[in-house]
C-alpha cells in the first residue's frame, strides 16, 4: 500500500487531477488539496510510508535524470515536498533544503515548490526536544537514582541508629548518598526511601 | 539529502534572460525545457475537456502564461512577487467594467477568490457578440502552463482544480475608452 | 531579539500525531512530597519563542536554568534555536531534580544569557504520618 501511494504520484491520473501547473504559490495549494497528497501525508504521519521508502522512491526518480529533458517525476517530487511540509521532523528540512538548493531546469517545478514550502515551513513552530538529567550535570549532589527503588522501613528505632543503618544498608547494596547527612530524618522513627 | 547529492554536483543549468519592468526593475524568470511526451499527452487530455478551446500553438516549452503576455514568449515568469512588480511598475490598472469597455490587448488575470494566489493570465484578443447580450464577450489567448500550448478560449471557460477563482481585467491604457 | 510568548513547566507533554498540537499535562505549581529528600523525577519546560523575519539567520541560544530548593547554585541546560524558523518551541525534559528540603524550585528561561521569564514550583514540607501511620499534610 505504501509503495502505491508514492507511485500514484507518477500516474497520468494524478497529473490530470492536479491540472495545469500553476505558479508555485498556487500550485502548492493545488497539491495540498489533492486527495493523493493528503493520503500520503496521513500515511507518513502514521508510519505507513516510511522515510526509507521516500528516500528509495526519490532515488529511483533521480536516477532517471537526463540533461536537457524534463525530469519524469518532477511533479511527484513536488507533491512529496508539499505532503511532508508540515511534518516536524528533520528529514523534511533536509529534503526541502536539498531540493530548493538545486538549479536545474529539468526539474524546475519541484524546485520552485520546495522553495515555496520552505517559506511556509518557516512560519511553523520548530519543536526541539532535549532530555537531560539534572544529576549528570551535578556530580556533587545526590547520586542519580536508577530504576530499582528500595524502601527501607525501620520502625521503632532511634533516629541516630536509623541513620547509620540506612547508610550502611545502602552501601551494602552498592549505592549510597553522597551526603548521607542530607537525609533529613524525622524526629521520630518512620520510613526512609532510598534509591539504587 | 544524499539522494540529491549527485544532482548538486551537476551544478546550475537554469536559464534566464534579462527582463525589466518599465521602471527598470529586473524580473526573475526561467526558461523551462520542452515538454516531455507524457506532458504533451496530459495537455491533449486536458484540451479534450474543453471542446471550445481553439489551439493556436501546440504544446511547447520555454515560457508560461506570464511570459506569454509580458516577455514576448521568450521566457517564463513564475513567482507571484515578480508578477506584482510588473503590474505595479508597468502602470497597469484594473478596468472598471461599469465605466468602460474591455478592449483587445487588455489582460485578464485570474486569482483565487481570497486574492491570495495568482493563478493565470491571458491576453484579450477578441470581443465576440453573444446572442441575447448587448455587450461583447472577451476571448482570451493564453498559455495554460510552461509545457502546454497556446489556446484561444472564452474568458470564463477555464478551471483551476482546488480553487474557486475570480478574474480581473487589467489595462495599461491611461484614458477610459467607452 | 526573539520574543518569549510563554514559558511553562509541567510533568509531561504529548504531541498530536495528526495536528502536531502540544498538550501539556500536570502544570507544576506545588509539590507535596511524602518525604524529603526526594527527586522530582521529570519536569518538562516549554519555552515558545517568536522571531521576526530579519532574525531568521541569526544565532540564538536559550537556556533553561534550574535552581532546586536550598541549592546554592543553579544548573543551566542550553539549547540553540535552529535557523530558518519564525517560531520555536524549546522543549526540555529534566530528570531527577533533587529536592532536599522544602522551598522553591526556580525554572528560568534565558535568551542569550538574558533572563526572560521564570516559573516557580513550591516544594512543601514532607507529609507527616499520624499515629495510625497515615500521611497527612
Amino acid at each position: 500500500m505504501s509503495v502505491s501511494l508514492l507511485s500514484e504520484l507518477l500516474t497520468d491520473e494524478f497529473a490530470d487531477a492536479i491540472g495545469f501547473v500553476l505558479p508555485p504559490a498556487a500550485m502548492r495549494i493545488v497539491f495540498r488539496r489533492s486527495v493523493a497528497v493528503r493520503k500520503l501525508t496521513q500515511a507518513i504521519r502514521h508510519s505507513v510510508v516510511t522515510e526509507a521508502e521516500i528516500r528509495d522512491f526519490v532515488a529511483s526518480i533521480v536516477k532517471s535524470f537526463k540533461f536537457g529533458e524534463g525530469l519524469t517525476g518532477d511533479l511527484a517530487l513536488a507533491a512529496i515536498a508539499v505532503a511532508i511540509e508540515r511534518l516536524p521532523v528533520d528529514f523534511v528540512d533536509e529534503y526541502l533544503d536539498a531540493l530548493a538548493s538545486l538549479r536545474l531546469r529539468e526539474m524546475s517545478t519541484c524546485i520552485r515548490i520546495a522553495r515555496e514550502c520552505i517559506k511556509h515551513r518557516a512560519n511553523l513552530p520548530k519543536k526541539e526536544f532535549r532530555q537531560q538529567s539534572y544529576l549528570r550535570t551535578r556530580p556533587g549532589t545526590l547520586q542519580q537514582p536508577k530504576q530499582l527503588k528500595i524502601h527501607l522501613l525501620f520502625v521503632g528505632t532511634k533516629p541516630k541508629t536509623l541513620r547509620s543503618r540506612s547508610a550502611r544498608l545502602l552501601k551494602t547494596v552498592g549505592s549510597s548518598f553522597d551526603k548521607p547527612d542530607s537525609l533529613r530524618l524525622p524526629t521520630r522513627p518512620q520510613s526512609i526511601r532510598g534509591y539504587i | 539529502m544524499n539522494e540529491f547529492a549527485g544532482l548538486l554536483l551537476l551544478g546550475p543549468n537554469d536559464e534566464s534572460i534579462i527582463v525589466q519592468t518599465r521602471k527598470g526593475n529586473s524580473v526573475k524568470n526561467a526558461i523551462d525545457p520542452s515538454p516531455r511526451k507524457d506532458q504533451i499527452d496530459k495537455y491533449r487530455r486536458l484540451l479534450e475537456k474543453h471542446p471550445n478551446w481553439v489551439e493556436r500553438v501546440p504544446a511547447i516549452g520555454g515560457y508560461n502564461c506570464v511570459g506569454h503576455v509580458w516577455a514576448s514568449r521568450r521566457t517564463g515568469i513564475f513567482e507571484q512577487e515578480q508578477i506584482d512588480i510588473v503590474f505595479r511598475d508597468d502602470g497597469f490598472r484594473i478596468v472598471d467594467e461599469t465605466k468602460e469597455l474591455i478592449h483587445p490587448g487588455d489582460l485578464v488575470a485570474y486569482w483565487s477568490t481570497d486574492h491570495q494566489h495568482f493563478l493565470h493570465i491571458g491576453l484579450v484578443v477578441e470581443l465576440r457578440s453573444a446572442v441575447g447580450f448587448t455587450t461583447s464577450i472577451p476571448w482570451v489567448l493564453s498559455k495554460m502552463d510552461a509545457t502546454s500550448g497556446e489556446v484561444l478560449h472564452h474568458f470564463r471557460d477555464i478551471d483551476f482544480p482546488g480553487f474557486e477563482y475570480r478574474f480581473e481585467f487589467w489595462t495599461e491604457r491611461q484614458k477610459l475608452l467607452r | 531579539m526573539p520574543e518569549l510568548e510563554y514559558f511553562v513547566v509541567c510533568r509531561h507533554l504529548s504531541t498530536d500525531i495528526e495536528t502536531d498540537e502540544l498538550t501539556f499535562g500536570g502544570v507544576l505549581e506545588d509539590i507535596f512530597p511524602i518525604e524529603l529528600p526526594m527527586y522530582l523525577e521529570r519536569a518538562v519546560a516549554i519555552s515558545c519563542w517568536r522571531l521576526t523575519k530579519d532574525e531568521l539567520e541569526s544565532d540564538f541560544q536559550t537556556i533553561l536554568r534550574v535552581t532546586p530548593p536550598g541549592a546554592n547554585d543553579s544548573v543551566d541546560f542550553a539549547m540553540n534555536l535552529s535557523r530558518g524558523r519564525t517560531r520555536h518551541h524549546a522543549i526540555q525534559s529534566v530528570f531527577n531534580i533533587p529536592m532536599e528540603e522544602p522551598g522553591t524550585i526556580i525554572f528560568e528561561a534565558l535568551l542569550n544569557g538574558r533572563h526572560e521569564a521564570s516559573h516557580h514550583v513550591e516544594v512543601h514540607s514532607a507529609l507527616q504520618p499520624d499515629e495510625s501511620g497515615r500521611a497527612e499534610p
